[in-house]
């Protein structure tokens, strides 16, 4: 794990949460239909706002402070891969899901998560990402009564 | 109440819930990486078809089992399942490294034990009071008393201030999305159906501690990296009079663990250590402490295992959870018909008693089955990380959808294991992100309620002698917090 007194995982996630703080705030007036019920102090909006405003300010804080002293490095693109690999089939699993059901859905999230992995034996890896997705789906149905899709 | 309730308990769906969730929980426990709280939460949709009692004595037997799990491994592996064990592997990997690791995981065993069943009766003496006294608390008072939750959380709960108050805002914003809870608008919903009744708890709990542990492990695997050795371990005995020669560093850890576990937010880790540097300052042999001594490894156990009946006090009592398992039990608690709050015991005494009584009973399958387990637990400790994280990936799938048949819910729970991963790799505390995500709605709610009946006047939160002394220990608390920074040494102070 690489120190580095530069961009980070911290200042990265602190920068993702003041962007998405901040584009709350601007989309508050669109995506906030607000009513006073009889008194101007507080409405649908107040809540949102003070706590946008609060998280804007402290993940700008965070992200200073992140910038001014040494953080986690990103590292090396490796592992950065590997996380990418198993989201992406985690979502490719999902969209399976919709329109081929839940066991292609699992299988496939399941095979994707497995090669990111690794390991010598890779058909196997397969085999039993597929194996536990067919027992999950089954057990979902037969004991559990789960109406998969 | 207590004998009705003793009565539901003699059902064979009872025993058979505590037994396979022991099982369960010691198996799941005893792998690195897999603590208390994903266990919990990907067993949730097994419970769906269950009544309440079977189903919650199920996860909190997964609980215990887990908790003991856990320090098989930071015993023989010096790897803690769970950041409380870290304190128990201090003492208990030297004592495996001796060869006297069967010793260890019975001291583990019985100190466990005894810290659960300490908590079990300070939860049964304390819960119901305080949801009486709380029967006559108003918005006023629930508003202040979630605000002392909230900055207990990000004050005293580890790690910097500054990542913990984001943390807690972030729950606190994630809950706005969805219905206004006072005039019923859609907030943030972007015109979707699905986002109008928000992020449901289960989703975002499997997604934060299942999805992005799979995510954490993708990151940190290395394939070619060679595995510890377990060492070899000697047959071994604890009698009755060791354990009991134990018995004031038993009790003090025990009542350690149940009191800071009743304060939200400061988890198992901080009272395992409190315990573990007590034990030591009292010991006659403090320099044996590190090298494999006893009551090292029985302090944090007897602790960390007190601090679930210490937090379910307020999660049951108010619907305010003291950690991350009890947040997930409050969530299957709500999943099960049984929402936490000061109506629980008037509306459900029987059922909560009945789990209570279990919680206090089931130490002795947990005696038994731990005993009987912990040499096949070994076992579970190799599973390949190539056949275990698929097979969590794919239960984390089934539980996020079975909470309503949404594959919404999927997506949900993909997005919390994604913002859960970076999160952590970025050195951001979780627990304060789930407390704010269960505390944020009902305490808009409250605020809100309070400011309508007063007008608009903030004065309503010191009005009453309840919202008075809770406002004086959140003053007492900030002065605390303040004497605390000051008087770290510069280079280390936390922001």
């Amino acid at each position: 794990m690489t120190r580095t007194p530069r961009l980070g995982w911290g200042t990265l996630t602190a920068g993702l949460v003041l962007a998405v703080a901040i584009s709350g705030l601007l989309l508050l007036g669109r995506e906030v239909e607000a009513f006073s019920l009889g008194t101007q102090s507080v409405d649908a909006r107040s809540f949102p706002r003070w706590v946008l405003f609060a998280l804007a300010g402290l993940a700008a804080l965070r992200l200073v402070v992140g910038l001014s002293r040494p953080g986690v490095s990103i590292g090396s693109p490796g592992p950065v891969f590997r996380v990418g690999f198993v989201a992406m089939s985690m979502m490719l699993g999902l969209l399976a899901m919709v329109h081929s059901g839940f066991l292609v859905g699992a299988a496939i999230a399941g095979a994707g998560t497995s090669l990111a992995f690794g390991g010598r034996r890779l058909w196997i890896n397969l085999g039993i990402a597929a194996a536990v997705a067919g027992i999950v789906t089954l057990c979902a149905r037969e004991l559990l009564g789960i109406p998969l899709p | 109440m207590l004998w009705t309730a003793f009565q539901s308990l003699l059902d064979v769906w009872v025993l058979i819930a505590a037994v396979a969730g022991i099982v369960i929980g010691i198996v799941i426990g005893a792998i690195p990486g897999l603590g208390p709280t994903m266990a919990i939460a990907l067993l949730i949709p097994v419970t769906f078809t269950m009544t309440p009692v079977p189903a919650m004595i199920l996860l909190l037997s997964v609980y215990q089992g887990a908790i003991f799990g856990g320090s098989i491994s930071a015993i023989l592996l010096n790897v803690p399942g769970t950041p409380s064990s870290a304190a128990t592997a201090l003492d208990g990997n030297a004592m495996a490294r001796k060869g006297a690791g069967a010793r260890a995981l019975r001291i583990a065993l019985f100190s466990s034990v005894f810290g659960n069943v300490f908590s079990c009766f300070v939860l049964m003496a304390l819960a119901e009071p305080l949801a009486r006294i709380a029967l006559d608390f108003g918005p006023a008072e629930m508003s202040v008393i979630m605000a002392f939750a909230l900055l207990v959380i990000v004050l005293f709960g580890g790690g910097r201030r500054l990542d913990a108050a984001i943390m807690a805002l972030v729950g606190v914003a994630a809950g706005i999305i969805g219905l206004d809870p006072i005039s019923g608008t859609p907030r943030f919903t972007f015109g979707s159906f699905a986002m109008e009744t928000g992020f449901r708890l289960i989703p975002v709990l499997v997604g934060l501690f299942a999805m992005a542990e799979v995510l954490v492990q993708a990151f940190d695997h290395h394939p070619g990296a060679a595995t510890a050795p377990i060492p070899p371990m000697a047959p071994a005995r604890v009698s009755f009079i060791e354990m009991w020669r134990m018995r004031m560093t038993l009790l003090l850890s025990s009542v350690i663990g149940t009191f800071v576990g009743i304060l939200p937010g400061i988890g198992s880790t901080v009272p395992a250590f409190m315990s573990y540097n007590l034990a030591r300052s009292r010991s006659a042999a403090p320099e044996s402490f590190g090298q494999g001594a006893d009551e090292g490894v029985a302090a944090p156990e007897a602790a960390n295992n007190a601090v679930t009946g210490g937090a379910l006090v307020p999660t049951l009592a108010l619907g305010i959870p003291g950690d991350a398992v009890t947040a997930v039990i409050l969530g299957a608690l709500m999943l099960q018909g049984l929402a936490p709050g000061p109506f629980l015991f008037r509306d459900h005494g029987v059922e909560v008693y009945s789990i209570f009584e279990a919680l206090l009973l089931s130490s002795i399958p947990t005696l038994i089955i731990g005993l009987a387990m912990f040499r096949v637990a070994i076992h579970v400790i190799r599973i390949r990380a190539g056949h275990l994280f698929p097979a969590i990936a794919i239960l984390a799938m089934l539980g996020a959808y079975s909470v309503d048949n949404s594959l919404f819910d999927v997506a949900v729970m993909l997005g919390a294991g994604a913002f859960g991963f970076l999160f952590r790799r970025g050195g951001f505390p979780i627990p304060p992100l789930l407390i704010g995500l269960i505390l944020g709605s009902p305490f808009e709610q409250s605020v809100r309620q309070a400011l309508l009946t007063s007008g608009g006047s903030p004065a309503v939160f010191a009005s009453s002698p309840i919202s008075i002394g809770v406002l004086v220990l959140i003053g007492a608390c900030l002065v605390i917090s303040l004497l605390m920074h000051f008087r770290k040494p510069g280079p280390s102070k936390d922001v």
